[in-house]
């Protein structure tokens, strides 16, 4: 569904990414974790189509990327949210700059989904950090997107709220399969969420290892197999910075 | 309650003021008791209403001549660098020249009418409100910018839907610090040329030697002047209420 072809970046001739290649099959969930500085943000970018890579590209459903789709969406480390507009507003945002047409009772579904239901004509302010992020990721979800990109979306949150909506991520993905490329710093999170664990190397970013997360879902922080593989890949990360 | 203070305020300067005339025996003709401005004020209350209309009507037409042409520009420059390197200096320069220095010319050009007084205020409300606008605009965070282009919006999303909304609470800014300004430029006007207006019965004054008219005048200018100011508040809370709670973004 997505695929990276030798994808390199230089930002004002400091190397950024030195020729990623990396295949995301359709459904499929890749964590890409990494030290600050490795790219990870950029390859996201490049991802969506904000950014043209230096050298290489990007295939998303066969296509190159060269510009920011509908079938792709981004979602960022803070909830992005307009805070002159409503919860619901907020959400149906993509539905207006996308024209995709009346989306209202999508919307509350959606936020239904999340446990936001009754909270629409909230203004953002109004909400914890948690429930803005959630608006957020219902925003995301809007427009359907084949595939959806993720940058940290659960690092500014406190530890509770983030596990909390890593389950439910887990959730909607088991109920709604998508493709997801989903930029972490917690190698728990990416283990927890993810089909395959990317570990990249800083300066330039360069694929390290991929690890295989070959465990049934629903699955839950703090089982033993879990444990395992994340052992296995903060190895893997420890041989990236020594 | 909360009126109480400033109301405590006042009373207090202008007792003070009233208490200073007495016991130094100031001369009416140098500076007149409260009493003094209000007999003045209540000798010809209804001119001098009208007056007071007559400034209130230039600087509120002058300030929302300038919102009108002010926030187009602010939209033109921010949305061209080509525009902006072209005309954002002359903008600059042009606020330099001291209002005051270009007022006769103004009147020479468009009379002893409103149409002079308008202009003058456009002269000096303008600025402000470009200024805010654009730099509101240009504020918006990279992250709202990065979620309007993956969403493939147009230029006119990402202004009208995106940077226009965000620069709210900073356009407010430059409001309010042009209303005040609209007030003196509509006076500048008055005084330089006109028949009408409080800044007209100001320099009249000066000449028939009423001091207390001309305080009249001036109490009046601070009340219109404090009634746009807060009009503007009540609006600012009314359009912008997520302003008090800007962490969210």
């Amino acid at each position: 569904m997505i695929a990276f072809q030798r994808v390199a970046h230089t930002f004002g001739g400091v190397r950024a990414l030195a020729g990623i290649d990396l295949e995301v099959a359709e459904h499929e969930f890749v964590a890409v974790i990494g030290r600050s500085g490795c790219g990870k943000s950029t390859l996201l970018r490049i991802a969506a189509g904000l950014l043209t890579p230096s050298r290489g590209r990007v295939l998303v459903a066969g296509e190159e990327v060269t510009a920011p789709c509908r079938d792709v969406s981004l979602m960022f480390q803070r909830p992005a949210l307009l805070p002159w507009r409503s919860v619901l507003a907020n959400v149906l945002l993509p539905a207006e700059v996308l024209g995709l047409g009346e989306q209202r009772s999508r919307a509350h579904e959606l936020l239904e989904l999340v446990g936001l239901g009754g909270f629409e004509e909230r203004l953002p302010h109004e909400l914890s950090g948690g429930m803005q992020q959630r608006v957020s990721l219902c925003r995301s979800l809007l427009q359907d997107p084949g595939v959806m990109l993720m940058d940290e979306p659960f690092s500014a949150l406190d530890a509770i709220t983030r596990t909390e909506l890593s389950e439910e991520l887990q959730r909607i993905q088991r109920e709604q399969p998508r493709t997801v490329l989903f930029v972490t710093h917690s190698v728990d999170e990416a283990v927890l969420l993810a089909d395959r664990v990317v570990v990249l190397s800083p300066r330039p970013g360069r694929v390290h290892e991929i690890t295989d997360v070959p465990l049934a879902r629903p699955r839950a922080l703090g089982r033993a197999e879990l444990d395992e593989v994340s052992r296995a890949v903060r190895a893997s990360l420890g041989e990236v910075t020594a | 309650m909360k009126a109480v203070l400033p109301v405590l305020g006042l009373l207090a300067i202008v007792g003070a003021w009233w208490l200073a005339t007495i016991v130094f025996r100031v001369d009416p003709f140098l500076l007149p008791s409260p009493g003094d401005v209000a007999g003045s004020f209540l000798e010809l209350p209804g001119y001098l209403l009208e007056q007071t209309l007559v400034t209130s009507w230039e600087a509120v037409a002058g300030f929302a001549l300038s919102v009108v042409i002010g926030v187009p520009i602010a939209l033109l420059v921010v949305g061209s660098t080509v525009l902006e390197r072209m005309f954002y200096p002359l903008l600059v320069a042009l606020n330099a020249v001291p209002k005051i220095a270009v007022a006769p010319l103004v009147v020479v050009w468009f009379g002893f009418g409103i149409g002079s007084k308008v202009l003058m205020v456009v002269l000096v409300c303008i600025f402000p409100i470009v200024i805010s606008t654009a730099s509101g605009m240009r504020s918006t965070p990279n992250e709202l910018v990065e979620l309007f282009r993956s969403l493939a919006a147009s230029r006119a999303h990402e202004f009208f839907k995106l940077r226009l909304w965000h620069a709210l609470p900073q356009i407010f800014v430059g409001l309010k610090v042009s209303i005040t300004l609209a007030v003196v430029g509509a006076v500048i006007g008055e005084f330089v040329g006109a028949r009408a207006g409080l800044g007209y019965v100001i320099s009249t004054s000066g000449a028939s030697a009423d001091t207390s008219l001309a305080f009249a005048a001036m109490a009046l200018l601070a009340v219109v002047s404090v009634v746009l100011f807060y009009a503007l508040v009540l609006l600012e809370r009314k359009l912008v209420p997520w302003a008090e709670e800007r962490r969210v973004v």
